[in-house]
């Protein structure tokens, strides 16, 4: 494929992912870039598109350009591509993490006469069981001043309020 | 690779200090900001000033451009909003209508709405290069014209241009590359961009 035909493929878009880079090196020379400008222009002029700026547009703005200092944007963050591999390390290593939280807690449980873990809601059961009648009353006195009510905390700020209206009507 | 793939690797270039790159994407919407700009300000010359003001405005914001929209919506809003401060400036009223704002920046394609905006010696100059193109275009032979129409005006990809044509994808790229350089060679005395001259 010679250049010019190089040129034309590009800008349709018509050129492999590996050829782009060496393209727009390319097109940094003068003849390339007129070949550029000049197959746009052809697109322009077929599309209806009316030439509203002249000829001499394009060194115009090269001149103006060329005494803009020279920008140098930070390059952007490209998220990595990751593979299938990686996601499935990823998987295994959260599958190994719940397994070994899930045998930890179980070696914890307590175990029954059987030989079996018990349940933990059985336990709090029976612990509450075993408190006693002078624990229940404890709860009961520490339930009294503990905050249930959604209100509770603001009833100090509270201050009955009464309105009478004035005898004049003022 | 998509038009705004195309962009955007042109945009990456100028943001790593490549002016041609930004320079290529000047000469690629040079004309459809232009034609964008002569709905704001009536005068051939000032329609110059604004666009080239425009182009500088977005090289010294490529920093900014993420490539979240394409680049010529970016290109788009900071055209409109320098040809209303340009205006603004001016004392003469900035055009408040909704129309132009809201008009999708990709899909605007209202030329014959237009103000006729060219000085004599420029609308000369795009009438002659209209009827070279259009000249060349009757001239070529029937698969060139056909690829070419398909492309441009059409906007379809190689792949389907062969599907239709009934032929190779390569021998679309050559047909299309053909038919360009066919009307380029009697365009470039116009332009003054045969190969001794800069473009």
């Amino acid at each position: 494929m010679v250049e010019r035909e190089r040129i034309s493929a590009f800008m349709d878009g018509e050129l492999g992912d590996d050829e782009v880079d060496g393209q727009v090196r390319r097109l940094k020379s003068d003849e390339h870039a007129a070949d550029w400008a000049t197959y746009h222009l052809i697109g322009d002029v077929l599309r209806g598109e009316r030439t509203q700026l002249s000829a001499g547009f394009t060194g115009r703005f090269s001149a103006a350009l060329a005494q803009e200092p020279t920008v140098l944007a930070p390059p952007a963050a490209v998220p990595r591509k990751r593979n299938l591999q990686w996601y499935a390390m990823s998987a295994a290593a959260s599958v190994a993490g719940i397994a070994v939280v899930g045998w930890l807690a179980f070696l914890q449980q307590p175990v029954g006469s059987d030989g079996t873990a018990g349940t933990g809601g059985g336990s709090s059961v029976a612990a509450v069981a075993q408190a006693g009648p002078e624990m229940g009353e404890y709860l009961r006195v520490h339930q009294e001043v503990s905050p249930t009510a959604a209100m509770h905390g603001v009833a100090s700020y509270i201050r009955t309020v009464t309105t009478q209206e004035s005898i004049d009507g003022r | 690779m998509s038009d705004r793939e195309i962009d955007q690797q042109l945009v990456e270039r100028a943001q790593r200090g490549d002016k041609r790159a930004f320079e290529l994407l000047v000469s690629k919407y040079q004309r459809k900001l232009g034609r964008l700009l002569s709905r704001f300000i009536r005068d051939a010359g000032e329609v110059e000033d604004v666009s080239q003001e425009a182009f500088i405005k977005a090289y010294r914001a490529l920093p900014s451009f993420r490539g979240d929209s394409a680049f010529y919506t970016w290109l788009y809003r900071i055209g409109i909003n320098t040809a209303k401060n340009y205006l603004v400036a001016r004392g003469r009223r900035a055009p408040t209508s909704t129309a132009v704002d809201n008009a999708d920046a990709e899909g605007y394609e209202d030329a014959d709405l237009l103000r006729d905006v060219n000085t004599p010696e420029a609308e000369l100059e795009s009438k002659q290069m209209a009827n070279v193109v259009n000249e060349s275009m009757a001239a070529l032979p029937e698969e060139l014209r056909t690829a070419i129409t398909l492309r441009e005006i059409e906007g379809l990809s190689y792949d389907e241009i062969a599907t239709i044509m009934n032929c190779p994808i390569g021998t679309v790229r050559s047909r299309i590359f053909r038919a360009r350089e066919t009307i380029a060679e009697r365009l470039r005395p116009l332009l003054g961009t045969s190969k001794d001259k800069r473009w």
